[in-house]
């Protein structure tokens, strides 16, 4: 069943963010809409869909830096982590946290790996390609192996700690509602719906605003920007900032889904979710608005109809190695190849242009 | 700023790149509203000139002064928004953007953008476009533009700053004989709003056709300032800069020396 | 320091230049940062390992084995598929790099599991002493290898015509091509020596230390930390890079503030030197373009 509302999402937002007649893209975006509030009425585990959302979610942070501004980041999971031990720090009950409900911390969480975010871009972002690239996979690593040896930080002169991370052993977080599962299920559904809607809603705003155009020139060719009045710097770190802070936003949300934030690589800071986000906008489109949606989405359908062939375990990231590497064969830029323009018949000609494309 | 005081004054600006001096103590002032050429054979330090001025590279020593206000030092984007804009000799349109796009990010954040809204930037863009004869191309990805098209669309985008400076870095380069008509044509209603002007060239005749004042550059250092036709008669000049083939074309050197 | 930190700083470098070598090269000539890199090194790891299990055979002896091996694999890699995007933005060609670890490194959960795995022959325990000072025979000999290795590749590049013709490619690819070269049987040469390299690291890796598939993705960090140190696309400027990083390693491995170990944060702090060294020389402490 989520794989039919997955195709079907897929199907409505190319359209919408396509080219087409003006009625029929404000039509399949409210078709899109519709569905997004019936699903959960209609698919008997709305955790799937909840997943898909806030891997939409973090890759529209990672759109902004990478897509929009053309800075290559690898270590968005650190970003997404953080969001979730802002997170969990603020909700726990244990020594070293506040107790705070849920629907308050969560605005509060997107702005730790913000400000984190400023302290590494003010020295990253001074790199370019490769070296910005595999800085920031550093920073994954780094910050995660921190995060394993922090137990509790306070201030001097105060008897109480500041904040507790509680080292490897994590933090666990209360549960969210004394009522039963389904209806927790249903809050977390819909909170990371409004969390993917608000991400794809900031993108179109970045997408027409000065600032995003800022951005734009910045990738094309930063000392013509600059030379044009824009401030690099500036730009490029708030791109970054702004970036963590939706996927700390995400990161966020997945801590109170899990129960528990923990230091280690299948918990909150997973490393996988910094090529996750990064594929989702080439399947997408690059520094698009819709990218994000539609990257989510196509993704999570291979992946369900994955888990219906083959099961889930082992054998998925092994197709989904396979999967990357087609893809960049064969579509590097994504599925607004056939959106805008194009496509048809010519199909498996593209596909075809696109492999020769680059060959030496 | 007091009357008569000029636009822009380079004192001593030099550069050094390792141990070797790419402009060395070079001193000259733009007056308001003047178009003053600067000429100087290939490697003679014009586009790392523009590059100081620009902000682009600081300079090793000297000032830049710009309206009274020191520049040498500040930031690419402090100089554009303060009034000087560029164009690159090797055009950069940013690709992706559009044509209508592409000037609207100078009407966003030059001199004028602090005040401009989005809108407000693409209304001003359109103006802009009209005045470089790129209308017709507006919503064109930018880099289908063929090179002429190309080298208007940098004007434009410079143009949308609104700019009191304009530095053009060979804006003529690789146009054909009426494309650059036209472009003088250009130079001379960009000029006729209030610009001042500041352009590197290769081809003589825009600067003979378009120039109040020349500063030559040779070796990195100044080697004449004056009228065109004053500095283009100065022998140094001619034996530094417009080399064999036009002194003997003008009879003013001897035809011997075998090309190199 | 102390005596022993230095020479298990200096064992240590020597390997983890060996790590870089192949890393530093293809990055230089292809311009690719490889992050498959990690999962070759664990395929030579893998393969001394059951030559070993099943075979009994000497870990040193199946080093130009799994040399060969690996060689072979990358030379197929390199022609049958990377070389399709070698004009490619840098995006691409990292994330391809980045889906062949990972379809690598989970094929190598399945097909190896997930259990520790380590290389023990007889000798393995078997130290020299000198003074307070224990060095391990087996390591001594890795190193040895290790340094034998990178002084081969060195006089090949420098010495060969197709080392040559593989530096002249790295310097102008176009250039080269007018010349008369194959560009694209030169770029599958050398990512299949800079693969044949790695699996040479991974034996060796092997006799050092016991692994998983999951204990090779740290790898790549720590090529490109030998190349940032050492300087891009030099086959000496690894051994350096490998030698400061081994000795770095080491010194904040066995350093204690109060009651604190530092060597739990060492990823992190070796992280952040490498990003001060960035900061301060973008090319790298030796670097320049290209190869030399």
């Amino acid at each position: 069943m989520n794989l039919v509302i997955l195709i079907a999402g897929l199907t409505l937002s190319i359209v919408t963010a396509g080219r087409g007649p003006v009625l029929w893209r404000r039509g399949s975006l409210a078709a899109l809409a519709l569905l997004a509030l019936a699903a959960p009425l209609i698919t008997p585990n709305p955790l799937t869909l909840t997943a898909v959302y806030i891997a939409g979610a973090a890759a529209a942070g990672w759109n902004i830096i990478g897509g929009f501004t053309g800075y290559a980041a690898f270590g968005q999971a650190a970003f997404f982590g953080l969001g979730g031990y802002a997170t969990a720090v603020l909700v726990a009950r244990s020594a070293g946290s506040y107790g705070v409900p849920a629907p308050l911390a969560l605005p509060v969480a997107g702005l730790v790996p913000a400000l984190i975010a400023v302290l590494i871009g003010l020295v990253v972002l001074r790199l370019r390609g490769h070296y910005f690239a595999i800085a920031t996979l550093g920073i994954g690593i780094a910050v995660r192996e921190l995060v394993n040896n922090v137990d509790c930080v306070g201030v001097p002169g105060l008897t109480k700690p500041l904040f507790c991370l509680g080292a490897a052993g994590g933090i666990i977080l209360p549960p969210v509602h004394r009522s039963e599962v389904a209806v927790t299920n249903l809050t977390f559904y819909f909170a990371a719906l409004g969390l993917l809607a608000g991400g794809t809603a900031a993108l179109w705003l970045l997408n027409r605003s000065k600032f995003g155009y800022g951005l734009r020139a910045i990738r094309a060719n930063e000392e013509a920007a600059a030379v044009m009045g824009i401030q690099t710097t500036r730009f490029k770190v708030a791109a970054f900032a702004a970036g963590a802070a939706l996927t700390g936003f995400a990161g966020g949300l997945q801590a109170l889904i899990n129960g528990s934030v923990l230091p280690d690589q299948s918990s909150i800071f997973d490393p996988y979710r910094s090529l996750e986000v990064i594929l989702i906008c080439l399947i997408g489109g690059v520094g698009t608005v819709w990218g994000p949606v539609i990257g989510a989405l196509l993704l999570y359908a291979v992946q369900e109809a994955l888990i219906g062939l083959l099961g889930s375990g082992d054998w998925r990231p092994v197709f989904f190695g396979a999967f990357v590497i087609l893809l960049i064969l064969f579509l590097p830029r994504g599925l607004q190849q056939f959106t805008t323009g194009g496509g048809g018949r010519r199909t498996w000609r593209t596909l075809w242009r696109n492999l020769t494309a680059n060959r030496v | 700023m007091a009357r008569g005081d000029p636009l822009l004054r380079v004192v001593d600006a030099t550069r050094f790149y390792g141990g070797v001096a790419a402009v060395e103590g070079v001193s000259f002032d733009v007056q308001p509203g003047e178009i003053l050429g600067l000429i100087g054979p290939n490697g003679a330090g014009k586009t790392t000139l523009v590059n100081l001025i620009s902000g682009l590279t600081a300079p090793s020593r000297g000032h830049i002064l710009f309206q009274g206000r020191a520049l040498a030092g500040r930031p690419a984007h402090a100089v554009g928004r303060a009034g000087i804009a560029r164009t690159f000799q090797v055009v950069r349109p940013f690709q992706g953007l559009t044509v209508r796009e592409n000037v609207a990010v100078g009407a966003m954040y030059g001199r004028g953008g602090a005040t401009r809204n989005a809108a407000q930037a693409f209304a001003h863009a359109d103006s802009v476009l009209a005045q470089v004869n790129l209308t017709a191309r507006a919503t064109d990805p930018a880099e289908s533009l063929p090179i002429a098209g190309r080298k208007r669309l940098e004007l434009a985008k410079a143009l949308a700053m609104d700019p009191a400076l304009l530095l053009l870095d060979e804006a003529m380069a690789g146009l054909r004989g009426t494309e650059i008509d036209e472009a003088m044509a250009l130079i001379r209603r960009i000029h006729a709003t209030g610009v001042t002007i500041l352009i590197i060239e290769h081809v003589m005749k825009v600067i003979q056709g378009v120039c109040d004042r020349v500063v030559v550059l040779d070796y990195g250092r100044k080697i004449a300032d004056g009228p065109p036709a004053t500095v283009m008669a100065d022998p140094a000049v001619i034996q530094a800069y417009l080399g064999r083939r036009y002194a003997q074309a003008h009879g003013l050197a001897p035809a011997t020396e075998p090309s190199a | 320091m102390s005596l022993q930190v230095l020479v298990n700083g200096l064992l240590l470098g020597g390997m983890l230049g060996l790590v870089g070598l192949g890393f530093s090269l293809v990055w230089g000539i292809l311009n690719i940062v490889n992050l498959a890199h990690s999962a070759l090194i664990m395929g030579g790891a893998y393969l001394t390992f059951y030559l070993f299990d099943s075979l009994h055979l000497d870990p040193f002896l199946s080093l130009p084995i799994s040399m060969a091996v690996l060689f072979a694999m990358g030379y197929t890699l390199q022609a049958g598929v990377i070389n399709w995007v070698m004009r490619a933005p840098l995006l691409v060609t990292f994330v391809l790099t980045f889906g062949f670890e990972t379809l690598f490194t989970s094929l190598g959960r399945v097909l190896f599991t997930g259990d520790q795995r380590a290389v023990t022959p007889a000798y393995n325990a078997a130290a020299l002493l000198v003074g307070d000072m224990v060095i391990n025979w087996m390591k001594l000999g890795a190193f040895g290898v290790a340094l034998a290795l990178t002084a081969g590749l060195g006089a090949f590049m420098r010495y060969t015509r197709t080392g040559n013709a593989i530096r002249a490619v790295g310097m102008d690819a176009d250039a080269a091509r007018l010349m008369g070269v194959d560009v694209a049987r030169v770029y599958a040469l050398t990512y299949a020596i800079s693969a044949m390299v790695a699996g040479a690291a991974g034996t060796l890796l092997a006799m050092w230390y016991s692994f998983t598939p999951d204990s090779f993705g740290i790898y790549n960090i720590r090529a490109f930390a030998v190349v940032v140190l050492g300087g891009l696309g030099s086959v000496p400027g690894a051994l350096i890079g490998g030698l400061v990083f081994g000795l770095l390693d080491q010194t904040i491995a066995s350093a204690v503030i109060g009651d604190f170990q530092l060597g739990a944060l060492k990823e992190a702090l070796i992280f952040l030197v490498l990003v001060a060294v960035l900061v301060v020389r973008p090319n790298g402490l030796l670097g320049r373009e290209g190869y030399r």
